[in-house]
């Protein structure tokens, strides 16, 4: 048995024993165990160092609030640092570590800064190392850091997955305490939807800890039959081990642990799952959490909150101390001398401020000393507290001890009802923040409401409970009224004690002391906020939970306000730690985002295509063949392939919408720049579209299938944009126009055939029954032939320059076609081509792409002006006569093409007059698009340069800083490849 | 004459078949799918046309109708989704049938569908779909447009046991699988696809 272990009592398995190790030493603790539980039985006291002037520290609390006990759990790329020791569920093989501590707990080397203490003061990084201000960046911030921060990561991808999940209920009730259990049985029992939450791996809260009564049975007791009761209603969910963080509009977060507690985690199970809940009605029972009282040496390890103490010894059956004082300004600090007493450690003291105290209360502490209207000044001790210095009636009396119990009240646990911008009120009485205003659909219930008893909570949970399920019109017959065992509920006044020789401080996690907020106020900080972000009281891990209020006491004083006056700072969400990595559920990695794959993805893996992200869709980039070492040796045999015979790519990512009804042509005309009324049935158009602004948003063809059957093709990568602003166009704009749209993308798998054998292949694919000769099928047709079982469609559109064609057919039918396709072009000797030659082919023509409709250019600018339709309106052409938008010396189209062969060009590279200085105000434009020219032999490119078509012929320099690139280019025809269009027309 | 073989949304995604005790997928191939459109102010007219072709009863609404040749899924004011057999004719019957009414667009290969069933499906469901499936608030008479892992969905119910069907745009099947093995493999998953 651990040394510190009770005989007797408690909710652990006491035939189960776990081992464990903390910093390498191997201990045993109990099934039902937190870490924190079996160290106190094991009688560890120290388990860490603090943030700034790396004091010991032991453990505080017995629950999330921890500010101390924070350790590394887990080795390598499992290893999370800052894990609260106090919601650790013990497992076997828990491996564990202190952290802030070298090398060694016992032995820190920065505890050294401790004497240097006036130094590390309240806001000492703004102030110390100021001068010289040489040194910050070589000294300072590296010194800074390194002495900085809780705990380390391990520095690798973290190696657990996690996913999320919605749920719905008619009452989500947060907490399953005494409130929580009362809300959640009576709501079920009506039959509601009801969720239950609770951070431990027990139900029952408090009722876990204290000796209590609820008709008639001990409270752990009743609370596990009111979980059993729980568990047959079907219309109840229990969420064990899962922490709600937010209030949200209309939603709850929340963090379900899945396997941390595990030894060996299941294969395929996540870690942590993230709720998103929604519930017609939330209760909040997430009790209130005791407060610490600021004194010299409140630090000392084995200084403890007094209910913590009850919760070892009465929960754990772990003893915190052998010989403990009581130190409290509560009737419930009294609880914990009458636990130590019934756990055969009678303790040495009872110290409370108030002089009043109940007879029940005070009989509580047997006939061990009491101290009334005293206070504890300081405590004394190394890494272990040994006596406290007692200040009263009495004068100054030191008392030997290894323990200390504090008790200065309770903070109810509030925080997610202030995250939709709720503030608390301060009450007197209670000497708390209570809820005030409240979010919609959000009531608390029990301590989390100031209603502190027993008895309290449990008339809460059931009122609460039975109204929700009223709301969800599943009335509850009659809510039922529990027999509390009785307590009292009394408070006073005590927050700080000063004049205690040792550091007092005010939070914990952050080393801020009752100094530090005296100075933050001298310094002008006196809003709660400036202290707040002065000192850092209150961030972390705890988010001042334990610390907060005290703070917020001690500026109030200083500043002769009251707390109310003085006001508290507001809770954000999360309201305690989460892994990023359940933000993130599956969507990590290459999930981050769905991936869209066309019908020949297939096909072009088996062919060993290497393949590009171009939105969601993955294309095939290049088709590398054995032998070829470069990508551009690749991409430059797929272009002389197209230019001389024939190619095949896939083109199913353009976007495609579907238009419909009597008014499709006026439509067009309204969201082109050009004219689409007059296109007649059986042709395709190549249209830009504006931005209300008046820049280019997109291109594209249009083919006209029917009177009233039109498709419009989008980019890849503005489909969805295009298709969003075709129906806002229709449903805001001109809702009056009989038009029809849907997306069609997903139905058609569609490819570029294109060279100077395209229609040979597409002949030999078609057959001789259909007619593909020049005559029935020029330039820009379009139509809708047979092809086996099903109906393809052939558009005779080109953008690589050559005689090409688009066939698309339904999507089923695409691995097919391409398998087809190639079968049939075998003796053509029919190439696939990628989106690098696509590219290539389009520089070569001088189409515009992505580069270029940049969302910053007009069509004048891509030497596209002449669409503008002048004879009527549309969208973008008031806004693009703005005269900037047409000044001459705005950067045009124009190509490039270095004077000296060879040269590579890449784009980004700006553009100046030869000679000039590389500074901006000589820029001219910019390369937007470049490419080596298997057809000329020689690195091409595209750019935007100031009155670029008036200076063909000129030389230029494009400058490319970033790359290193400096070449002299000459401004030619945006058009490489057969200026005259030939070869499109066959 | 090239004789081109048909592939559902599914197909070549890799046969993972697990033991089905959780979940059973079964890929819903071959389907006639159409997207109806009403033409302006006639969505009244369109429903009682097309529930008149289809032998059934077809409302303006989120709501699904059913026969045993046709589904009708109301995606949209004036618009639904509709689902028939194998009959290669059936979409344009539809739109001869709606001539004047409504345009009918032909989505016979753009939609991917799985039926999804099994005991353990409410809690695979509940891990992508943002909306309550619980049985009084989603019935067999229900349809949702949503989305699941960033994949906009359509969502019906067939019956209680319940099976739902999950369909989708084809080109997201192989990312709708990552979600539903994830989702549902622990509980046990069986896909059946061609």
């Amino acid at each position: 048995m651990s040394s510190h272990r009770l005989g007797t009592g408690g909710l652990v398995d006491r035939q189960t024993p776990i081992g464990f190790s903390f910093d390498g030493r191997p201990l045993t603790g109990l099934a039902g165990d937190t870490l924190a539980s079996a160290l106190v039985a094991n009688g560890i006291r120290l388990v860490g160092r603090s943030f700034k002037y790396h004091r010991p520290r032991g453990i505080v609390s017995a629950g999330p609030e921890e500010p101390n006990a924070l350790v590394e759990k887990g080795r390598g790329a499992y290893r999370e640092p800052n894990t609260r020791a106090t919601t650790v569920e013990l497992y076997p093989g828990l491996d564990v570590a202190s952290q802030n501590r070298w090398p060694s707990l016992r032995f820190d080397v920065q505890a050294i800064g401790q004497l240097a203490s006036p130094l590390l003061a309240a806001g000492f990084y703004y102030k110390t190392f100021m001068w010289p201000a040489a040194l910050w960046e070589r000294l300072y911030e590296p010194a800074i850091r390194r002495a900085a921060g809780l705990g380390s990561l391990s520095g690798a991808p973290d190696p657990d997955f996690y996913e999320k999940a919605y749920a719905f209920c008619d009452l989500l009730v947060i907490g399953a305490g005494p409130a929580g259990l009362a809300a959640a049985l009576t709501a079920g029992r009506a039959g509601a939807r009801v969720i239950l939450l609770e951070q431990d791996f027990a139900l029952g809260g408090r009722l876990l800890a204290e000796r209590c009564e609820i008709d008639g049975m001990p409270g752990a007791v009743w609370a596990r039959e009111v979980e059993a009761e729980l568990a047959t209603l079907a219309n109840v969910r229990i969420l064990s081990r899962t922490a709600a963080f937010g209030l949200y509009d209309g939603e709850v977060g929340a963090v379900e642990r899945l396997t941390d507690h595990l030894a060996v985690t299941p294969a395929c199970m996540p870690r942590q799952r993230l709720w998103t809940l929604v519930a017609a009605q939330t209760v909040l029972a997430a009790g209130a959490v005791e407060r610490p009282i600021v004194f010299g040496g409140n630090d000392r390890p084995g200084i403890m909150l007094a209910s913590a103490m009850r919760s070892y010894i009465q929960r754990f059956a772990a003893l915190p101390g052998r010989s403990v004082a009581v130190f409290t300004a509560t009737d419930d600090g009294w609880r914990t001398a009458e636990a130590f007493a019934r756990a055969g450690a009678p303790v040495a003291a009872v110290i409370d401020s108030r002089r009043d105290i109940v007879a029940s209360v005070r009989a509580l502490a047997g006939d061990v000393p009491v101290f009334l209207g005293a206070r504890v000044l300081d405590a004394i001790g190394g890494q272990s507290l040994s006596a406290i210095e007692v200040i009263g009636d009495h004068g100054r009396r030191r008392i030997a001890v290894d323990g200390l119990a504090v008790s200065g009240g309770f903070n109810p646990d509030l925080a997610m009802t202030t995250h939709l911008g709720h503030k608390p009120r301060w009450s007197e009485t209670s000497l708390a923040f209570l809820p005030d205003a409240l979010p919609a659909h959000l009531v608390v219930a029990g301590a989390a409401a100031g209603r502190f008893t027993l008895a309290e909570a449990l008339a809460d949970g059931a009122r609460l409970g039975a109204a929700a399920a009223g709301m969800a019109g599943k009335p509850a017959a009659a809510p039922p009224a529990w027999r509390a065992s009785d307590e009292t509920f009394a408070v006073g006044p005590l927050f700080h004690v000063e004049g205690g020789r040792g550091k007092a401080f005010v939070d914990l996690q952050n080393d801020v002391t009752d100094k530090d907020v005296a100075q933050s106020v001298h310094e002008g900080f006196v809003s709660v906020e400036h202290l707040k972000r002065y000192t850092t009281l209150g961030m972390a891990t705890d988010q001042g939970r334990t610390s907060n209020v005290n703070g917020l006491a001690i500026l109030a004083r200083l500043t002769g306000r009251t707390i109310p006056e003085t006001g508290s700072t507001r809770a954000r969400p999360p309201h305690g730690p989460v892994a990023i990595g359940a933000f993130a559920g599956l969507h990590t990695g290459p999930h981050f985002k769905p991936t869209r794959l066309t019908a020949g993805h297939g096909w072009a893996e088996e062919q060993g295509a290497v393949f590009v992200e171009t939105g969601q869709w993955l294309r095939a980039q290049w088709f590398p063949r054995p032998g070829e070492t470069d990508w551009l040796e690749s991409v430059t045999r797929e272009v002389q392939a197209v230019r001389s015979g024939v190619g095949i790519c896939d083109v199913s990512t353009l976007g495609k919408i579907a238009l419909a009804g009597p008014d499709v042509g006026v439509f067009l005309d309204r969201v082109y720049c050009n004219t689409f009324s007059t296109l007649p049935v059986g042709k395709a158009r190549y249209g830009l579209m504006l931005r209300e602004d008046g820049f280019v948003m997109d291109d594209g063809t249009t083919a006209r299938f029917g009177a009233e059957d039109y498709l419009l093709s989008t980019t890849t990568v503005n489909a969805g944009k295009v298709m969003q602003h075709l129906a806002f166009c229709h449903q805001v704009l001109w809702p009056e126009l009989d038009v029809q749209m849907v997306s069609v993308t997903e139905q058609w798998a569609q490819f570029a055939v294109a060279g100077p054998q395209s229609r040979a292949l597409l002949q030999q694919v078609f057959g001789s029954a259909v007619d593909l000769s020049d005559a029935a099928f020029p330039y820009l047709a379009c139509g809708a032939f047979p092809l086996g079982p099903t109906m393809a469609r052939l558009f005779r559109i080109s953008f690589s320059g050559e005689r090409a064609y688009e066939i698309a057919v339904p999507a089923g039918y695409g691995d097919a076609l391409v398998r087809a396709l190639m079968a049939g072009g075998r003796d053509l000797g029919v190439t696939p081509y990628g989106t690098e030659a696509l590219a290539v082919m389009r520089i070569e023509k001088g189409h515009v792409a992505g580069a270029e409709l940049n969302g910053q250019t007009v069509a004048r600018d891509l030497g596209l002006g002449r669409m503008m339709s002048t004879k009527k309106d549309y969208i973008g052409r008031l806004m693009a006569e703005r005269a900037a938008l047409n000044d001459p010396d705005r950067p045009t189209l124009v190509g490039l093409k270095p004077t000296v062969p060879g040269v590579r060009l890449r784009a980004g590279a700006h553009f100046l007059p030869i000679g000039a200085a590389a500074s901006a105000e000589n820029d001219q434009g910019y390369m937007t698009s470049t490419a080596f020219s298997p057809s000329l032999g020689h690195w091409i490119g595209l750019g935007l340069l100031a009155r670029g078509p008036e200076r063909i012929g000129e030389q230029i320099r494009a400058y490319d800083p970033i790359r290193g690139g400096d070449a002299v280019v000459e401004v030619v025809n945006p058009v490489f490849i057969d200026p005259e269009g030939n070869r499109v027309h066959g | 004459m090239a004789d081109l073989v048909h592939r559902g949304g599914y197909a070549g995604l890799g046969r993972r078949v697990g033991s089905g005790d959780g979940v059973v997928a079964v890929e819903q191939a071959g389907l006639a799918a159409a997207t109806v459109i009403a033409r302006r102010g006639k969505a009244e007219a369109a429903a009682a046309r097309l529930g008149g072709h289809l032998g059934l009863a077809v409302a303006d609404a989120a709501k699904r109708a059913v026969s045993p040749a046709a589904t009708v899924l109301g995606t949209g004011p004036g618009t639904w989704l509709v689902f028939g057999g194998e009959d290669p004719g059936f979409v344009a019957g539809l739109a001869a049938a709606l001539a004047g009414l409504a345009a009918v667009i032909d989505q016979s290969d753009g939609q991917a569908v799985l039926h999804l069933s099994g005991a353990r499906l409410p809690e695979a469901l509940e891990k992508g779909v943002r909306i309550d499936l619980d049985p009084a608030r989603f019935t067999p008479e229900d349809v949702a447009v949503t989305s699941i892992a960033h994949i906009g969905v359509t969502l019906w119910k067939i019956d209680a046991a319940p099976t739902f069907a999950v369909a989708l745009p084809r080109s997201y099947a192989g990312s709708f699988r990552h979600w539903l093995e994830a989702s549902a493999g622990p509980a046990g998953l069986a896909v059946v696809s061609d």
